[in-house]
C-alpha cells in the first residue's frame, strides 16, 4: 500500500473506532438512565431523542451512498444539473414527514408501546395478516438496501485504500454491525448525529475544493459545455420529463411509506423537539444536497478528459486528485457515514421487527411459560437476531451486483408502493379498515414489481408512481366497499 | 427558537390540532413541488447562469430551498403547537420482567 493510502486507512479507522465507542458509551450511559422496559430502550431508545438527534438521524438514515458518491458521480458524468434538480427534491422530505407522521405516531405508540410501524399498523388495523405481509416485505427490501449500501461502502473503501473488496467490506461492516448490535437504538441515533455532523463537514469540504480546483466559472463552463452536453438543461441530459417528474414522488412524497424514517417519529421525547428537528433538517438536506451535486458537477471540469468504470468512482477520485490526503480521508468518512447511518437504522428496525413483531406477537403468543422464557432471554435474543441479520447482509454483499443507486431505488419504491396508503390513507380515511390496508399494500407492491419487471414505461413515469397510484385506489375503494360499520371503536380512540 | 408553551390537551384535541398540522404541512409540500416542477421547467433553456448554476436551477431548487426553510418557520410560528405527548402505556409491563441490560444482568423493577 502507498503512503497515501495507508494514511486514509488510517483516518477512516480512526473514524470507525470513534464511532464505535461514543456509540457504545453514551447507549449504555442512556440505558441506566432510563426505567423502560428493555424492548422501549434497545429498539426506541425510550424515545429520547432531541431535536438535534432526531433531525440528524432522520437525515443520516434517509440520506444514504447515494448522496455522497452516486449521485454526485452521476451529476458529473452524465446527468449534469438535472441530477441537482432531483437530490433537491428531498429537500421537503424531512419537514414531510416529521409535519404528517411525526406527532401522530409520537400519540398512537406511547398509547399502545409499539416501537415499530408494524406495531403502529396493528394498532390501527388489528390484522395479523397486514403485520406479518408488510413485515416480511419491508424485511427482504431493507435487506436489499442494506446489501447497496455495503456495497457502496465496500467498493469505496477499497477504491481509496487499494485493499480487496472482502477486506474493505469487513473493516467497516463489523463495526456498524457490532455497534448497532450492542448498543440498540441509542447507540444508532446518537453515531447517526455524529454521521451527520461529518456529512456536513464532508461537504464543505468538497464544495471549498472544487471550486479551487475550477479555478472560476467561466472556464468551468467552457469546459462543461464540450465535456457533457446538455449539462446546464434539466430535459437535455438523458432524464425525460416523465421520469423527472416521478422522482417528486419516488424521493419526495413517497418518503411517508418509508418505515425506517417514519419510525423516528415514535422516538422523540417531546413535542418541541419535533419542531426543531422539522427546520433543523430541512435545512441540513438542503446543504447537503444542493452542496454535494452542484460540486460534484463543476468537479467534472477538473478531470474532463477521464473515463470511469462506473459514475461511482468518480467522486473518490476526484477527491483524492483536489484534497491534500489527510482531508481526503476525513471527506471520505462522509459518505462512510452516510452507509453505516442508514444500514444501522434499517438492522435495528429489521431486528425489531423480527423480535417484537413477528416472534413475539406469534411465536410466543400468550403462553404464559413461552412469555416468561422468552422476556427472560429478550436481551439476548435481540442481540443475536441482530448479530445474524448484519452477517446474512454481509455474506450477501460479498458476491456483489451492478450499480449502487438503483438497485437502492428499487427497494425503495416496494416499501413506499407497500407502506404509503396504510400508514398516510390510515392517518385521514376513517372507513380505511384491515382489508382495504391488505389490498392496498398486495396492489402496491405487484403494481410495482411488474411495471417495473416489464419495464412498462408510459412517458417515462418511474414504476413508484404506478405502485402508489394504484395503492391508492385500492385503498380508498377496497375501504368504502367493505367498511359498513366505521372502524372499531378502540382504533377510532387510539388513532383520531 | 421562540419557545411556545407546552399545553395540556384531551385526545380529542390532541388529533384535532395534528390534523390541522398534519393539512398544513401537506399545503407547505405542495407549494414547494409546484416552484421546484414550475420554474426548473418554465425557465429550463434560458442560457444564463448564476455563479456557476444555470438560471432555471437556481431559482427552482435554491428557492425551493429557502422557502421550505421559510415555510417551516412560517408553520412552527403559526400553526404547530407544542403539547403533551402522552404517558406511555406498557403493554407488557404488566406481567414480565424485561428491565434488563444487554449485558443480560437484570435490574430491579421500579414499578
Amino acid at each position: 500500500m502507498s503512503k497515501n493510502q495507508i494514511i486514509m486507512l488510517s483516518v477512516l479507522v480512526i473514524y470507525l473506532v470513534a464511532n464505535f465507542v461514543i456509540g457504545m458509551v453514551v447507549s449504555k450511559k442512556e440505558e441506566k438512565k432510563s426505567s423502560m422496559s428493555f424492548t422501549k430502550k434497545y429498539f426506541i431508545g425510550s424515545r429520547g431523542m432531541n431535536g438535534l438527534v432526531l433531525a440528524m438521524t432522520t437525515v443520516a438514515t434517509y440520506t444514504s451512498v447515494s448522496s455522497f458518491v452516486s449521485g454526485p458521480g452521476a451529476a458529473g458524468l452524465t446527468y449534469g444539473f438535472s441530477q441537482v434538480w432531483v437530490s433537491g427534491v428531498q429537500i421537503g422530505a424531512a419537514f414531510l414527514m416529521l409535519g404528517v407522521l411525526g406527532k401522530k405516531f409520537a400519540v398512537v405508540s406511547r398509547k399502545t408501546g409499539a416501537v415499530t410501524v408494524a406495531g403502529y399498523l396493528k394498532a390501527r388495523y388489528k390484522s395479523d395478516a397486514l403485520v406479518i405481509l408488510t413485515t416480511l416485505l419491508m424485511l427482504v427490501f431493507f435487506i436489499t438496501q442494506m446489501i447497496a449500501q455495503f456495497m457502496g461502502g465496500a467498493t469505496l473503501i477499497e477504491t481509496v485504500t487499494g485493499m480487496p473488496y472482502w477486506v474493505s467490506l469487513v473493516i467497516f461492516a463489523v463495526v456498524v454491525i457490532l455497534y448497532t448490535a450492542f448498543g440498540g437504538f441509542t447507540a444508532v441515533v446518537i453515531t447517526d448525529t455524529i454521521q451527520g455532523v461529518i456529512m456536513l463537514i464532508g461537504t464543505f469540504l468538497f464544495v471549498f475544493y472544487v471550486i479551487r480546483g475550477i479555478g472560476d466559472f467561466d472556464t468551468m463552463k467552457v469546459t462543461m459545455d464540450a465535456t457533457l452536453p446538455g449539462w446546464d438543461n434539466l430535459t437535455g441530459s438523458g432524464y425525460a420529463p416523465g421520469t423527472l417528474l416521478s422522482f417528486w414522488v419516488l424521493v419526495g412524497v413517497g418518503v411517508l411509506g418509508l418505515p425506517q424514517t417514519a419510525v423516528r417519529g415514535m422516538g422523540f421525547k417531546d413535542t418541541r423537539s419535533c419542531h426543531r428537528a422539522m427546520l433543523i433538517g430541512t435545512i441540513v438536506v438542503g446543504v447537503l444536497m444542493i452542496g454535494m451535486h452542484t460540486a460534484g458537477v463543476w468537479a467534472r471540469a477538473i478531470v474532463p478528459e477521464e473515463t470511469f468504470a462506473s459514475s461511482d468512482y468518480f467522486i473518490p477520485t476526484v477527491v483524492q486528485k483536489i484534497m491534500p490526503v489527510g482531508v481526503a480521508g476525513l471527506f471520505l468518512a462522509a459518505p462512510m457515514a452516510a452507509v453505516m447511518s442508514t444500514v444501522s437504522s434499517l438492522l435495528i428496525l429489521a431486528s425489531a421487527s423480527i423480535v417484537k413483531d413477528l416472534w413475539r406477537t406469534y411465536i410466543v403468543k400468550d403462553n404464559p411459560a413461552k412469555v416468561e422464557r422468552f422476556n427472560r432471554h429478550l436481551s439476548k435474543t435481540s442481540l443475536v437476531v441482530t448479530l445474524l441479520i448484519g452477517i446474512l447482509v454481509f455474506v450477501l454483499t460479498l458476491t456483489p451486483p451492478d450499480i449502487i443507486f438503483w438497485v437502492n431505488l428499487f427497494a425503495m419504491g416496494g416499501l413506499e408502493s407497500c407502506f404509503f396508503w396504510p400508514i398516510v390513507g390510515g392517518i385521514f380515511y376513517k372507513k380505511g379498515n384491515k382489508q382495504a390496508a391488505i389490498a392496498s399494500s398486495v396492489i402496491g407492491v405487484v403494481t410495482y414489481m411488474v411495471s417495473y419487471e416489464f419495464g412498462i414505461t408510459i412517458f417515462n413515469i418511474n414504476s413508484v408512481v404506478w405502485g402508489i397510484l394504484f395503492g391508492g385506489i385500492t385503498y380508498f375503494l377496497v375501504g368504502a366497499l367493505t367498511c359498513k360499520h366505521g372502524l372499531d371503536k378502540d382504533v377510532l380512540d387510539t388513532c383520531f | 427558537m421562540k419557545e411556545k408553551e407546552v399545553l395540556k390537551l384531551t385526545d380529542e384535541e390532541k388529533h384535532k390540532q395534528m390534523l390541522k398540522e398534519i393539512k398544513a404541512t401537506f399545503v407547505l409540500i405542495l407549494i414547494v413541488a409546484a416552484w421546484h416542477i414550475g420554474f426548473g421547467f418554465g425557465l429550463n433553456g434560458i442560457d444564463i447562469m448564476i455563479l456557476g448554476m444555470p438560471l432555471w436551477f437556481f431559482v427552482s431548487t435554491i428557492g425551493a430551498f429557502v422557502i421550505s426553510v421559510v415555510g417551516v418557520i412560517i408553520l412552527l410560528k403559526f400553526v404547530f403547537v407544542n403539547f403533551e405527548l402522552g404517558d406511555e402505556m406498557d403493554e407488557e409491563s404488566l406481567s414480565d420482567i424485561d428491565n434488563q441490560t444487554t449485558s443480560g444482568k437484570e435490574v430491579a423493577l421500579d414499578e
